[in-house]
């Protein structure tokens, strides 16, 4: 009894600190013309990047199918800063960033002020339909991969539950038929 | 005729004596070679983990491990005696910790422990009993194999073998080396060894933390240092105008980072080139840069690095430059914008600090605005350090 209390605290204690440190590494290039080209994107462990506290003109958002999980402010600069020695101006920026995991984000968008100027699907980068369920993949972004195991415990759970109601029905007919 | 009937019951409990022998006799050998099936997977499990010990990257493998019913629990410890709580654990969320991977049957009272090349994390894997374990009794009732499929996934960080079972990954409970909480510093030597570079990467994450608000909290500030020498383009051609240098820098420095055991795990990355400018344009010399406000790699050479990096650091919270590179700006809470470089005009992202004197970010007051420098960051400049590192202070 005493084991059992103990180990129950520690669950309890695990579930209370539990912290998601998944990330999702994004390596992309945005040019002045508004153009966005994705190099990758890959769930990693780690930290999520720092964002800019003050606005730049480009935010990226995090969406799920219903609404807007996450937003902050891109590292875009056009320019390199050679301190007091000068600036030469640049045509992208690129950008590599760690941004958060979210189980039901769907899509990663870019924008330039209001305008969007980019979004792509996250299945199409982190799903490589390989059976195996990885780190990053999940239900929403990956059925093929997630999907299919939570399925298979449904059928079972509804074939039981569909057994137990026919035999309560049969014992109820014949235990009638008796009396 | 009593007799006979002794005899016939004598020769039944023999019979059955026998019977009960030979069966049990068959039963152990069956089991047996089935142990064996079993030790042979666990032995392919823990040559897999020890690969991945050796491999470097935020890399790993993906693999379908089968558990047989006969199995109690699979676990990493650093004591192989204790096993009765792992067994408890199964199918849980904790992990097993430690530089041995074991394996406990269900009719055997000790472990089978085999020493891995380095420390692993792994999930308490297993089987419980039928009743309670539903992957098996469903298994049971369809008359399929009697184990149970684990999809683990292997992957080595920082040199710890982190082993996961499914899409939850918790590694706060996992004695990692690297504290998330930390602030954490990745130095770099870039196309040369530096001398002394251990030692000027500790006093740059000293220093860096003594001069920031880092100082007034418990936040460790940490440097990780990558003993290999990185790759990257001549330096002198970004100050030539060649932009794809400069990318190309950036990319390498990713790269390299990469395939280090630390990728992700960095807060920023500091570049050390050898010598005492980066690169020179027009004359004047460049001792540093950044790649920008919020992109986490610096550049900085080697001789003045503790003043370059730092200031350097300070510009990827955002920090402008107080005596040219940005512009009065009445649109900015500060009254300044950043245009970078030696211009004096405004830009489109407003500054956090504003001229002052004792700045590290007067370096030149090129554009006159009464600022002088110092190795120190100026009170708004230090504000704004408040608010960027305010995370690491808990």
């Amino acid at each position: 009894m005493k084991k059992e209390a103990l180990i129950l605290a520690i669950l309890l204690i695990h579930l209370a600190v539990a912290e998601d440190v998944r990330v999702y590494n994004i390596e992309i290039e945005i040019f002045k013309n508004e153009t966005v080209k994705i190099n990758q994107i890959k769930a990693i462990v780690g930290k999520l990047s720092d964002f800019p506290s003050l606005p730049t003109g480009y935010t990226i958002q995090l969406h799920s199918p219903s609404k807007t999980l996450w937003k902050a402010n891109l590292p875009v600069k056009f320019y390199i800063n050679l301190e007091g020695a000068g600036r030469i101006d640049l045509e992208k920026a690129v950008i590599s960033m760690n941004i958060p995991y979210f189980s039901d984000a769907k899509a990663v968008a870019i924008y330039h002020g209001e305008k969007q100027i980019a979004s792509f699907e996250l299945k199409d980068f982190v799903c490589n339909k390989n059976n195996i369920c990885e780190l990053g993949e999940n239900a929403v972004n990956c059925q093929e991969d997630c999907g299919k195991r939570r399925y298979i415990y449904l059928f079972f759970i509804f074939g039981i539950l569909l057994s137990t109601l026919l035999a309560y029905t049969i014992i109820k007919l014949m235990s009638s038929k008796h009396s | 005729m009593p007799d006979e009937i002794l005899y016939l019951i004598g020769s039944f409990i023999i019979g059955l004596l026998f019977f009960s022998m030979a069966y049990k006799l068959i039963m152990s050998s069956i089991k047996q070679s089935q142990n064996e099936v079993v030790l042979k997977d666990f032995e392919n499990l823990y040559n897999e983990m020890n690969s991945v010990c050796s491999l470097t990257g935020n890399y790993g493998l993906a693999l379908n491990y089968e558990i047989p019913a006969s199995v109690r629990v699979i676990y990493a410890t650093e004591d192989p005696k204790d096993f009765e709580l792992a067994s408890a654990f199964v199918d849980t969320n904790l992990y097993s910790k430690g530089n041995n991977i074991c394996i406990v049957f269900k009719d055997e009272t000790q472990p089978r422990c085999k020493r891995l090349g380095c420390d692993v994390a792994m999930p308490y894997i297993g089987s419980l009993d039928y009743q309670d374990d539903f992957q098996l009794f469903v298994n049971k009732i369809l008359g399929r194999k009697l184990v149970k499929r684990y999809s683990l996934h292997i992957q080595n960080y920082a040199g710890i073998v982190v082993v996961t079972k499914d899409r939850y990954i918790d590694l706060t409970q996992l004695n990692l080396d690297i504290d998330f909480n930390d602030y954490i510093i990745l130095a770099i030597q870039l196309n040369d060894e530096i001398e002394g570079f251990q030692q000027k990467a500790e006093e740059l994450a000293d220093r860096w933390k003594e001069m920031t608000p880092l100082k007034d909290c418990a936040a460790r500030a940490r440097v990780l240092k990558l003993s290999n020498v990185c790759n990257v383009p001549d330096q002198q051609g970004i100050c030539n105008g060649d932009v794809t240098a400069y990318y190309q820098t950036f990319y390498n420095i990713m790269d390299c980072i990469s395939k280090s055991n630390y990728f992700g795990f960095y807060d920023r990355v500091v570049g050390f080139v050898k010598g005492d400018r980066v690169c020179e344009l027009s004359g004047a010399r460049v001792e540093g840069y950044a790649f920008g406000y919020a992109m986490p790699v610096i550049v900085a050479s080697e001789g003045n690095y503790l003043e370059i990096a730092i200031h350097e650091l300070g510009h990827t919270y955002g920090l402008c430059d107080e005596g040219y590179g940005s512009g009065k700006d009445s649109r900015c809470e500060s009254g300044y914008s950043m245009s970078g470089g030696d211009s004096c005009d405004p830009g489109d992202v407003c500054c956090p600090n504003y001229p002052e004197q004792n700045s590290i970010y007067c370096t030149w007051d090129k554009c006159h605005r009464g600022c002088s420098y110092a190795f120190s960051f100026a009170s708004s400049s230090y504000d704004h350090l408040k608010k960027e590192l305010k995370k690491y202070c808990g």
